[in-house]
């Protein structure tokens, strides 16, 4: 008896989720069956709770009611947490060891922070490419997101006190303006940067990057989602180049894929790939 | 007041849900005992409203469905079915279905759902 009142449970449950992460993709173009369904279920019900809804159709009514409570929604659900060089001993490698390699072999460096959210990783990027260069280097760092709120903030540049942490007084001094207790990007960093709207799991791949940053975006994807999107990068690479990837991540198969595993958060694609039929000419 | 095709094989359940739903104000169009009749009925009565049962003989609530839609893709019908079904239930929402209520009922829900399908 209780068993069967459980599958029931179960069943209605789970057309209860389905349905809604079927009219959520349809309503907002957000397609929230690309994340793990374990933890995104549990989401979607305490936040369904918080609206006082009981069951997801119950808040999916709530939502589709109520055009500012959709867009907050889904605005929550493309996950915003950075500051700046987040993990500061791996930026430090990526300024000491990752990008002389880049810069010595190219005169114009083009970088993609995928999934920036307000620009944290990109300024940060700027700011270290910046010393690294010297003036000698065209650099360009595009920044891409889906949320066209936090692409906004990104192109004006403001950074609070708490974003700023790993940020030494020296660097402040000389790329931020200190403006009300924020700090915003001065034009030498900025001037590097520009800021497109781009979604990782329907749009297309621009080509070309020597350097691809996409941290801490990924956690929720499923695993087949995350395969695609290193195959996409990989491609999108130069010979050469490299993905820096976030501290708990992991690219599974990654040499299937073609990368080199540089170390822990850095991945490269090989200088020349031989590839195809060498010929004697 | 919403009228509404009730559209299921068992004339207990017709019964029971047309008292359901003339008390909670719908307007009943007619009745249907398996998905032609009901293809059948929908265009001849233009019902605002479809409330199809999914397993029925001669043609399932499905395959009504999709004729159903196709006919109408403003059609809003919503589909009805036993738990263990969930397959069926999503086909019919990916072909167009408004919404879905599970049995056995409850009384509140079905009025709930068809309101809200009907808005």
């Amino acid at each position: 008896m209780g068993g069967a009142m459980r599958t029931t449970l179960a069943s209605d449950q789970d057309l209860d989720y389905r349905v809604f992460v079927k009219r959520i993709a349809e309503k907002t173009g957000v397609n929230l069956g690309c994340y793990k369904r374990k933890q995104m279920e549990r989401r979607l019900r305490s936040l369904a709770r918080q609206y006082g809804a009981d069951s997801l159709r119950e808040f999916y009514a709530r939502l589709e009611a109520d055009p500012a409570a959709l867009e907050q929604f889904r605005r929550r659900m493309t996950i915003n947490v950075s500051e700046l060089l987040r993990n500061p001993d791996k930026f430090e490698e990526l300024q000491k060891e990752i990008l002389p390699l880049l810069l010595s072999d190219t005169r114009r460096l083009r970088v993609w922070s995928a999934g920036c959210s307000y620009g944290a990783e990109a300024y940060s990027v700027a700011m270290l490419a910046r010393e690294m260069s010297l003036g000698k280097h065209r650099i360009s760092i595009l920044g891409t997101d889906i949320d066209q709120e936090m692409l906004a903030r990104a192109r004006e540049g403001f950074f609070s006190e708490i974003d700023m942490k790993n940020v030494s007084p020296t660097r402040r001094r000389r790329f931020f303006l200190a403006e009300e207790g924020r700090y915003r990007g001065r034009p030498e960093i900025r001037q590097l940067l520009s800021f497109r709207h781009h979604d990782l799991l329907r749009d297309d791949f621009a080509r070309g990057f020597h350097l691809i940053l996409c941290r801490n975006v990924v956690i929720y994807f499923t695993d087949e989602s995350k395969d695609r999107l290193y195959r996409e990068f990989f491609e999108s690479l130069t010979s050469g180049g490299v993905l820096f990837i976030g501290g708990t991540e992991r690219i599974f198969g990654a040499e299937a894929i073609g990368f080199e595993h540089l170390s822990v958060f850095f991945y490269r694609k090989p200088a020349s790939q031989r590839v195809g039929v060498m010929t004697d000419a | 007041m919403p009228k509404i095709l009730v559209v299921d094989d068992a004339m207990f359940m017709r019964a029971m849900l047309k008292k359901l739903l003339t008390e909670a104000g719908f307007d009943i169009a007619g009745e249907a005992e398996n998905g032609r009749v009901a293809v059948d009925l929908y265009q001849e009565l233009k019902p605002d409203l479809v409330m199809m049962d999914i397993t029925m003989p001669e043609m399932d609530g499905l395959t009504a469905l999709k004729e159903i839609v196709k006919l109408d893709p403003a059609a809003k019908v919503v589909m009805c079915t036993a738990l263990g079904q969930e397959r069926s239930v999503m086909e019919a929402m990916n072909a167009g279905a408004k919404d879905y209520i599970l049995k056995p009922f409850n009384a509140e829900k079905v009025v709930e759902v068809l309101k809200n399908a009907s808005g």
